[in-house]
């Protein structure tokens, strides 16, 4: 049942995806053809791999709340930036801090809520928000304190985005969505073991440290290399998950690419609204995923009335 | 009796410290890297000049005067200590800032110039409160003249060139209709493809920049590596068939500060971008 429907979504992310090549601002020509393509490929790594991420850190935190950015990874990469062009003066390729610093606030948060060998999912996640919050809040005191015209603009960088100036970055999207998305379908029975419970899954005979920590890097990596790509795109690690949870219920095999093509799709579609709409004008893809996506997820809810978190 | 005598007293002494403020320099505090420009083109000088922000960086006198902050981040304390007889600041008249700098007894005067034309009105009325209103009708009437020329310049080309504006490219911004940009393209004689928007600061699409091939690209980013930008503008995906980036027409070296700020030096950012799109 569930594989068939899986099938049914695989079918409709290539319906999406080849609709959305003929939807744009002009008409398709063959030097547009690459650029709309490899933006459509952005939008497919970037919605499977936060959306796949998003399930997986719902299950390692046991929170239906939890998200992709919600352990400061993304604010650790907007600060990498802002630092970069702050301090440094940097005008380059401001990916490339940006993981940086999603890479070092991921260290830093693990080490923070570390106790001995093991790190407990509560302070995890409270010294995620707390370094989330504190990383927010030193973006914009240098933003306000520099003279750097240049900060008030990286404030939309921060808003994402899947225009593509460069095809490495959706070649390391793909990458990095592509790689992890197979290592999370291989722990899904940890996965399911943890989301019923840490002690549950103890008795499972899982050793759900080691899990924990590989999978929380994993994602975390991922989700870093994501914002680097596009900027911070609300909504799909949030909500996607829960969507996927209502098609095919809570195991994790089903659920995690379940979500990804989900993600996949809705980001597709998504992107394909935000750069139409108002053509030739753009609007942020942020703005259309929550727009899109909060109504129908309240659709959902309230139409199965029993979507689970575990 | 006696209160009378101190009553009277203080008058006396607040009308004598009152006394040199009627015959002493006019203090003014600009709010605008433009006004600024437009406060020393009229010949105001640095004791006049009391405070500016940190973005305003012309001219080099700029850098003896105090300053109060960028727009998003005024010191109002330091403003009042100042003791401005006028702010000339920008934005909504109800925004928090000119609210408090009211609120605070000052005389706030408010100039939003986002056309050719407001500009020279702005310079007018600058020129009229601070006392140089001879100086502000010659400097516009000069602007003017000028203008007109590079406009008669403009009416013999016989190939307009498509120009792309971007002020910034995370994301791609460009500016629309009705912004100050537009009208310098137009007047300079080229076609600003993205002045058919409604927007005065579109977020444009790659997609409709390659299907609209510019001859010209002109970089208006405010910040340092002006060469570094266009090396990466002109290495975007899918970028390397626009006409601008093959025939290595992506112009940096033109200061933002001459064509985006609507200040005094406006009309000499026209020259110059009618100069660089269509030689002599």
């Amino acid at each position: 049942m569930a594989n068939r429907k899986i099938f049914l979504l695989i079918l409709l992310l290539a319906v999406s995806a080849a609709a959305a090549l003929v939807i744009g601002p002009v008409s398709l020509t063959r030097d547009i053809l690459w650029l709309r393509l490899s933006r459509i490929l952005l939008g497919i790594a970037a919605g499977a791999g936060l959306a796949s991420c998003g399930a997986v850190f719902q299950a390692l935190l046991r929170n239906p709340l939890a998200e992709p950015y919600v352990l400061g990874v993304s604010s650790g990469a907007g600060l990498g930036a802002v630092l970069a062009v702050a301090l440094f003066g940097y005008a380059g390729f401001l990916p490339l801090p940006a993981f940086t610093g999603g890479l070092l606030v991921i260290f830093l948060v693990y080490n923070l809520s570390r106790v001995g060998q093991k790190v407990p999912v509560q302070t995890l996640l409270l010294s995620g928000v707390v370094i989330n919050i504190i990383c927010s809040s030193l973006i914009l005191f240098f933003i306000s304190a520099s003279g750097n015209p240049v900060l008030h603009d990286a404030m939309w960088w921060l808003l994402g985005n899947l225009q593509v100036f460069d095809s490495r970055l959706v070649l390391a999207s793909l990458a990095a969505a592509g790689l992890g998305i197979p290592v999370f379908m291989l722990y899904s029975r940890e996965l399911d073991a943890i989301s019923l419970g840490e002690e549950e899954a103890l008795h499972l005979g899982i050793n759900i440290e080691n899990v924990k920590t590989a999978l929380f890097i994993i994602a975390s990596i991922i989700t870093a290399a994501l914002v680097s790509a596009c900027g911070l795109i609300g909504f799909v690690g949030l909500i996607v998950p829960h969507m996927a949870r209502a098609i095919v219920g809570p195991k994790h095999k089903a659920l995690i690419i379940t979500a990804a093509i989900l993600g996949a799709i809705f980001l597709v579609l998504s992107d394909a609204a935000a750069r139409t709409i108002m053509k030739p004008a753009e609007i942020p893809i942020g703005i259309i995923t929550s727009l899109l996506g909060g109504p129908f997820f309240l659709y959902l809810l309230r139409k199965t009335r029993n979507i689970k978190q575990k | 009796m006696k209160r009378f005598k101190k009553i009277a007293g203080l008058f006396i002494i607040f009308f004598l410290l009152c006394g040199p403020a009627y015959c002493r320099d006019i203090r003014v505090i600009s709010l605008a890297p433009s006004t600024t420009e437009i406060l020393f083109s009229l010949g105001l000088s640095e004791n006049e000049i009391v405070g500016i922000t940190n973005y305003c960086n012309y001219p080099p006198q700029t850098r003896n005067i105090p300053k109060v902050g960028s727009l998003a981040t005024v010191n109002i304390e330091k403003i009042i200590s100042l003791k401005p007889d006028y702010v000339f600041s920008v934005g909504s008249a109800s925004n928090p800032l000119n609210k408090s700098l009211k609120a605070a007894g000052l005389d706030v005067k408010i100039f939003n110039a986002e056309r050719l034309d407001g500009i020279f009105l702005a310079i007018l009325d600058i020129g009229e409160i601070t006392g140089r209103k001879d100086k502000a009708e010659t400097l516009v009437k000069n602007m003017r003249r000028e203008l007109q020329e590079i406009r008669d310049k403009t009416k013999s080309i016989e190939q307009p060139k498509k120009v792309y504006v971007e002020i910034w490219g995370e994301p791609i911004t460009s500016c629309g209709r009705n912004s100050l940009v537009d009208e310098v393209i137009t007047a300079a004689g080229g076609i600003n493809i993205a002045g058919s928007i409604n927007t005065l600061y579109p977020l444009l699409s790659q997609e409709f920049i390659i299907s609209q091939d510019p001859d010209v690209i002109l970089l208006g980013y405010m910040s340092r590596d002006q060469a570094g930008l266009k090396k990466a503008v002109a290495s975007r995906f899918g970028w390397q068939n626009i006409k601008a980036v093959k025939n290595d027409q992506v112009i940096c070296d033109i200061s933002p500060d001459i064509f985006l700020r609507p200040g005094p030096r406006i009309v000499d950012g026209i020259a110059q971008i009618q100069k660089r799109l269509y030689g002599e």
